[in-house]
């Protein structure tokens, strides 16, 4: 069989190497959508480090490689059945490795499974892709220097994967299909310019008809599946779920009906935890400042608002992740709650560029971001960026900020965080609330409130509060540097220990 | 004029495949490293917004796209200009980080990063011949860029970013600069290499003068880069030690390059004795030279990730191991084992070197002062607190002392690779004749 007649007709009378540039511009794209999607889905199945995201990474260019070596090796027929096969496996893509994942978990056969699934998903859906285009340089019989092809495709190749990333762009933030859809139309596609088997393309195109019909169902039974397994949530259902430029961000409903919010398949919040982790990362503060602006960063449940309002003059909400504000709006915090609340405000914004922006000083900055796990969480955490929380500080301003544990001893993300702000401000005085399960941390140049303050307010929400003081907070915090950035350092090493103890130690 | 293929692949067995695998895996590595530095470096310092993977995405294909198509970009230009972008973008984005020029700059020196990646390409096809093994192996480069990365972040911290671009990037000049000689020489002798091809044609290009000038600059950099430190040092009205003290300093930076480069000299040792093995002049021991590729690689590691530090204080000190020897600190047991190794390999590289008698005289001079560092390094505190400046001793003489002797051990390796491809020229010569 020889060039697709449509291809012709399409094009008119194409010149010999309009096939392959087609071909290859699809590959382009196909490979930077099966990335971000192996990305995504594969972070959150193996929770959110940031080691996990290089294994990805590393997987995904493993699986180009092993593409590479095998595009010489193979006779055209041989190829040709690879990439069909391996247009099945996208196609079952995400959720078969969901499905496969789920049992991993319900079988407890142990985590170093998910990373042996990881790479073989990365040969699977990468080694063919990957083949197109030295095959093209390679093996192209109509003249014109190697150097020449080499040009002309991989430009093409790149011009597809640019294409492949503003795809990637526009489903941020969407449903599964925003993406998947075109995604299978690509790999199809390429199917029938590389395959040309009419037959086989119809087969891929009925499949894929399938799964768009079902995918609705196939993402939330994957999804609740995966849940239920590996996280051990009871009857859970999968609420809301999207991908978006940060992380993947997903609402689940256990069996009792408490809803947990994941993000990168880590636990942000959990329906029952919001009042008592507000209380003591706002409300409290608050309560005892009655600031006249009060800034929150990363609050992105919204569950603060109410609580702290009637304490506040204005009131600031800072979420970068817009995907996360919408969620929260839906399953956590109704607009009924925040209807009649006028002095606030939401800004859809990353904290750091506006604070560098703002001109405004706050009486209480809320720093409500999850414990730093990933670099770009552990900069929230850092000397140089409470420096510049300061810079926005009235001269009395207070920062608060969550601990994510409890301060317990000097090693410790907890002990990182207050070591840094120790680092910055005069006085930092940290609460560890047994009912919270972690240690709230509040800095100021002059501390208003102390451990009287505190215990007199807080009696009702924690009568078990252990609070800790500057002088016996300089023992405990002694031992971990108050260096620029070590909590990013310090981010990056735990991330390689708690990645090696849990899916490579057996 | 266009390069022969025939004069790459058919008569040139050892450049072409040995010569091109290691650029090529080093290109992708270097690559891997700048674009992981620039995405880490917004993501850390400017903000995390979305803008941040986009811009880090297009731009750097939009360079690709470029260094594929710009016909005069040479890879030496593509190196640098990739590494001096880095820190000039680096600089306007930490000088401002909320300003609007961040973006527009930061996209415009991830693009000029990105011309390697396209032009690399274009640069080894012809010398490897075959695309698939290029992509190969710079791939594989660019997986271990990922993995070193992170490990260098890990390891490091955040100052990794500041280093590593520089680093990588010296090592990519170091062993694409010969190769891009190389080229040019066979284009300009592209006729007569397809008339006649001749064994030593890539080999021509990494001869003589950018030997001499590889040792020159190497001479020249052991000696500026320790009295700028000095000189920083007193500019900031600190003691001299001060620059030399501890780990993960530039001086270990610069040690760690310089000990990567003596292991990629060590390799082109091991090329060209295969090419003079092919010419009919047997090599019986070329081997050794692999061995000292991978030792050298070893010792630069040892020297970035402190593994005889971490050795001595995580295993041999807590146990109390090998802890009394006379004069050596517990634990330091380690060095002597490096240098009993050493010693062995060199029984076996005497005899290569003895051919070549300025290399024999200068990797026994190297021997003798890496030994007497080493001495100084493993001997207890309690003695060396007992002379003059004890501190001097433990920092400026023994990090420049370091330093010195990997000069000495890079200037021995040179000189065999100058002859054995000066001999490689008159063979392939004779027998073109």
């Amino acid at each position: 069989m020889g060039v697709p007649k449509a291809v012709i007709r399409c094009a008119g009378a194409p010149r010999p190497e309009t096939l392959p540039c087609l071909t290859l511009f699809l590959v382009g794209a196909a490979l930077v959508i099966t990335q971000f999607a192996m990305l995504r889905d594969f972070v959150a199945i193996l929770s959110g480090e940031e080691a996990v995201a290089i294994l990805v990474t590393v997987a995904f260019a493993v699986g180009l490689s092993v593409g590479y070596a095998l595009a010489g090796a193979l006779s055209e027929r041989a190829f040709r059945r690879l990439f069909a096969a391996s247009a099945g496996v996208h196609l079952t893509f995400p959720f078969s490795l969901r499905y496969i994942a789920a049992w991993i978990g319900a079988w407890e056969l142990g985590e170093v499974w998910s990373v042996g699934l990881l790479v073989a998903y990365a040969l699977l859906s990468n080694a063919a892709l990957a083949a197109f285009v030295p095959r093209a340089i390679d093996r192209h019989e109509d003249g014109g220097g190697e150097v020449a092809r080499l040009r002309l495709y991989y430009r093409v190749q790149i011009a597809g994967s640019m294409v492949g990333v503003v795809l990637v762009a526009l489903s941020w933030n969407r449903p599964a299909a925003v993406l998947l859809v075109p995604y299978w139309v690509v790999i199809g596609s390429i199917l029938f310019l590389t395959v040309q088997r009419r037959g086989w393309t119809l087969a891929y195109a009925a499949a894929a008809l399938t799964a768009v019909l079902f995918m609705g169902e196939l993402e939330r039974h994957s999804n609740a599946l995966l849940y239920a397994r590996k996280h051990a949530i009871g009857s859970a259902a999968v609420l809301y779920s999207v991908n978006t430029a940060y992380q993947k961000v997903e609402v689940v409903e256990d069996g009792e009906g408490t809803r947990h919010l994941y993000l990168d398949g880590r636990q942000a919040r959990r329906s029952t935890d919001l009042e008592v982790l507000d209380y003591f990362a706002a409300e409290l503060p608050a309560a005892l400042l009655r600031p006249r602006r009060v800034l929150l960063i990363g609050a992105g449940t919204l569950s603060c608002v109410p609580k702290v309002h009637p304490y506040a003059g204005q009131l600031t909400v800072l979420e970068p992740n817009d995907a996360v504000v919408e969620a929260s709006r839906r399953f956590f915090t109704a607009r009924e709650r925040l209807r009649g609340l006028e002095r606030w405000d939401l800004r859809v914004d990353d904290g750091r560029r506006f604070l560098r922006r703002t001109t405004d000083l706050y009486d209480l900055v809320v720093v409500d971001v999850p414990a730093p796990r990933t670099m770009w969480e552990a900069t929230f955490h850092s000397v140089e960026f409470f420096r510049l929380v300061l810079s926005r500080l009235s001269p009395r301003g207070v920062v608060a900020v969550p601990l994510g544990e409890r301060l317990r001893r000097s090693e410790g993300s907890a002990a990182d965080i207050v070591a840094a702000l120790a680092a910055v401000f005069e006085q930092v005085l940290v609460v560890n609330s047994v009912r919270a399960d972690r240690g709230f941390a509040y800095a100021s140049l002059h501390l208003r409130f102390g451990e009287a303050e505190i215990r007199r307010e807080a009696l009702e929400h924690d009568s078990h509060l252990e609070v800790i003081s500057p002088p016996r907070l300089g023992t405990g915090v002694a031992r971990a540097a108050p260096r620029p950035a070590s909590v990013i350092d310090a981010t990056v090493s735990r991330g390689v220990e708690r990645f090696v103890a849990g899916y490579l130690d057996g | 004029m266009r390069l022969s293929r025939a004069a790459w692949s058919v008569s040139l067995p050892g450049i072409s495949m040995g010569s091109t695998v290691l650029p090529a895996t080093l290109s992708g590595l270097h690559l891997a490293l700048l674009e992981f530095s620039y995405f880490y470096l917004l993501l850390l310092r400017v903000g995390s917004t979305s803008v941040t993977c986009l811009v880090v995405a297009l731009a750097w294909m939009t360079g690709a796209v470029a260094g594929l198509s710009w016909r005069r970009l040479n890879p030496a230009t593509a190196v640098i200009a990739g590494v001096l972008s880095y820190y000039g973008a680096g600089a306007a984005v930490l000088a401002q980080p909320a300003g609007v020029h961040v973006w527009p700059i930061a996209a415009a020196g991830i693009g000029i990063g990105g011309l390697l990646a396209g032009h690399v390409f274009v640069f080894l096809l012809p010398a490897m011949t075959r695309a698939d093994r290029l992509f190969f192996h710079t791939n594989n480069g660019f997986a271990l860029g990922i993995v070193a990365g992170f490990a260098g972040m890990a390891l490091l911290g955040e100052r990794f970013l500041f280093w590593i671009p520089l680093f990588s990037g010296m090592v990519l000049l170091a062993l694409l600069t010969p190769l891009e000689a190389a080229q040019r020489r066979a284009l300009a002798g592209d006729d007569a290499a397809v008339a006649s091809p001749h064994p030593d044609l890539a080999v021509r290009g990494v001869s003589t003068r950018s030997i001499r000038v590889l040792a020159v600059l190497a001479c020249a950099l052991n000696v500026l880069f320790p009295l700028a430190l000095l000189a920083y040092a007193g500019w900031r009205r600190e003691a001299p030690w001060t620059m030399f003290w501890g780990e993960g300093n530039a001086i270990t930076w610069f040690s760690a390059g310089q000990l990567l480069l003596i292991a990629a000299i060590a390799y082109l040792n091991n090329e060209a004795a295969v090419i003079l093995d092919g010419l009919g002049e047997a090599q019986p021991r070329r081997w050794i030279w692999l061995v000292m590729a991978l030792g050298f690689v070893f010792l630069a590691a040892d020297e970035l990730f402190q593994v005889h530090e971490a050795i001595r204080d995580d295993i041999l000190r807590p146990r109390g191991l090998f802890s009394g020897i006379p004069l050596v600190k517990p634990g330091d047991v380690t060095l002597l084992f490096y240098a009993g190794i050493g010693m062995a390999a060199a029984v076996f590289l005497v005899g290569e070197l003895h051919r070549h008698p300025p290399a024999l005289g200068l990797f026994v001079a190297a021997v003798a002062l890496t030994t007497c560092i080493l001495s100084v390094d493993a001997l207890d505190k309690d003695i060396i607190g007992q002379w003059p400046m004890p501190r001097f001793w433990t920092s400026v003489f023994e990090e420049v002392g370091e330093i010195w002797g990997q000069l000495l051990f890079l200037l021995s390796f040179l000189v065999v690779l100058g002859r054995r491809i000066e001999r490689a020229q008159r063979l392939g010569t004779a027998g073109g004749s």
